[in-house]
């Protein structure tokens, strides 16, 4: 039996640029009775591309400090970002079995008050939806079915590599987010090259735009091999880089405009929650999906 | 060109394995890694390259370059290598090498500033008022308050990351566009 509590580790993209994704989860994960606590004062994780990239005791200590206030709120960390749950993940292991990183890292956070233990475990909201709280119940709690509505699921790479550390999935066939969006009455279509990268991580989207959008572009063309209605994803950084990006893509001309919709957004339509607090902040329009599916002006 | 195998070539190997890239020996050169990199085909970061270049101690032709900051960490060479080498691990280990010797990206920089500034990658009163349209509740992440940032600006100051990112006091954010977030 898991817990039924968790704190809400909210991250950046999220409660900054996407913060009706956050209402879809504050409002749909409680009606799958799994109740979620804001994480106060939590920072950035640290993101792999800028302070793991040059230091590893600087990603550790920052993602640490995170991971302790989850620990003194006694409950396990739900990231709802694939960039987010990786390196928090990856710490989390890294400091429960190396003690002289442990003491290295509490001999920082101690300036702060703070200090991490090792007590509590780290999830992604896909493993929470999935294994936690399981298909069936979010079969019971939708009321809105969408047959015969197609969806490109879109994992990410952070979400399953490295499978060693992370855990969370099959790193080559993995199978729970396109069993939670089936859970929705939709189908998951098959598109090649489905576990590559979307083009935004590492720090791409802000070194190389051209790269980022061609990388983004070879993804899309896969994508639209099926022709699916939307593409979901449960990573705010991916959900921005097919929002953004598509749109990107259409001011040089290009005819790209797929609706992308985080997991909870449609969960949350799903159960008759108004779009306008979880589903309004998009650049790639995505009425016309909500309208066909919902019955939703 | 004619390469010789000396100690002076191997100083960049041992730093490689000194810095995370642990298992960089067990490389065979079979290409796997570079079959499944996403960045390969339109970037000068060919990693099975990369891989080489460190076990023949070449270090100006990777550390001269920005190729190995082209790398999107996705761990797909990583998971899929067969010896378990750790590519990805080994460009972790080169970006902290090049970053030692004050070859940084502008991303980086930027990033990096406003996680020590705001608490976040991105900035947060765009964020505020975007909330403000969807009714989210209040913020009550690190942004929230200055006292969550000066913690976070203690335990990077606690470390060398100030420096190798080149983190400034003085320093005001360039736009509210999402440079890289993980």
């Amino acid at each position: 039996m898991h817990a039924t509590e968790y704190a809400l580790y909210t991250g950046c993209i999220i409660p900054l640029r996407y913060p009706d994704i956050e209402n879809s989860i504050r409002e749909t994960m409680p009606l799958l009775g799994a109740n979620v606590y804001d994480m106060i004062g939590a920072g950035c994780c640290p993101p792999g591309g800028a302070f793991w990239s040059v230091e590893e005791i600087s990603g550790l200590a920052q993602s640490a400090r995170n991971i302790s206030i989850a620990e003194s709120m006694n409950k396990d960390l739900m990231a709802v970002c694939n960039g987010c749950f990786c390196y928090l993940k990856n710490s989390n292991l890294l400091l429960k079995n190396d003690q002289e990183k442990r003491e290295r890292v509490n001999t920082i956070l101690n300036k702060v008050g703070r200090k991490y233990q090792g007590t509590i475990s780290v999830y992604h909201l896909v493993e929470v939806l999935h294994d936690h709280i399981g298909t069936e119940k979010i079969k019971e709690a939708t009321k809105i079915k969408l047959d015969g509505a197609k969806a490109a699921v879109h994992y990410g790479c952070h979400l399953l590599r490295p499978s060693d550390h992370l855990m969370a999935e099959n790193p080559e066939k993995p199978h729970k987010l396109d069993a939670l969006v089936e859970a929705l009455g939709m189908e998951s279509v098959y598109y090649p090259k489905k576990l590559s990268c979307c083009g935004a991580g590492g720090g791409m989207r802000g070194n190389n735009p051209d790269v980022t959008l061609k990388i983004l572009e070879k993804k899309l063309l896969n994508i639209k091999y099926s022709d699916p209605d939307c593409i979901v994803t449960a990573c705010p950084f991916c959900f921005l880089q097919f929002d953004l990006g598509q749109k990107g893509l259409r001011d040089k001309g290009e005819d790209f405009c797929i609706p992308v919709f985080y997991y909870n957004q449609l969960l949350g339509l799903s159960m008759g929650l108004p779009k306008e607090r979880i589903a309004s902040l998009s650049e790639t329009p995505r009425d016309g999906f909500i309208k066909k599916f919902y019955g939703v002006d | 060109m004619k390469i010789v195998l000396n100690e002076t070539n191997k100083a960049l190997v041992n730093k490689v394995i000194e810095y995370g890239g642990k298992r960089v020996y067990e490389c065979f050169q079979c290409g796997m890694c570079a079959s499944g990199c996403p960045v390969a085909s339109d970037t000068d970061h060919k990693i099975k390259r990369t891989m080489h270049q460190v076990l023949l101690g070449l270090d100006e032709q990777i550390l001269d370059k920005k190729a190995i900051w082209l790398c999107t960490t996705c761990f797909m060479c990583l998971e899929r290598c067969p010896q378990n080498a750790g590519p990805t691990d080994v460009v972790f280990a080169l970006r902290r090498i090049s970053a030692e010797n004050g070859i940084i990206p502008e991303a980086q920089i930027e990033v990096a500033n406003n996680i020590y500034h705001l608490g976040h990658a991105v900035t947060v009163q765009k964020g505020i008022t975007l909330r403000a349209k969807v009714k989210a509740p209040p913020l009550t992440t690190a942004g929230s308050d200055k006292k969550y940032i000066l913690e976070i600006q203690k335990v990077v100051d606690s470390t060398h990351a100030g420096k190798l990112l080149k983190i400034k006091k003085d320093w005001k954010p360039k736009g509210d566009d999402v440079i890289a977030c993980d």
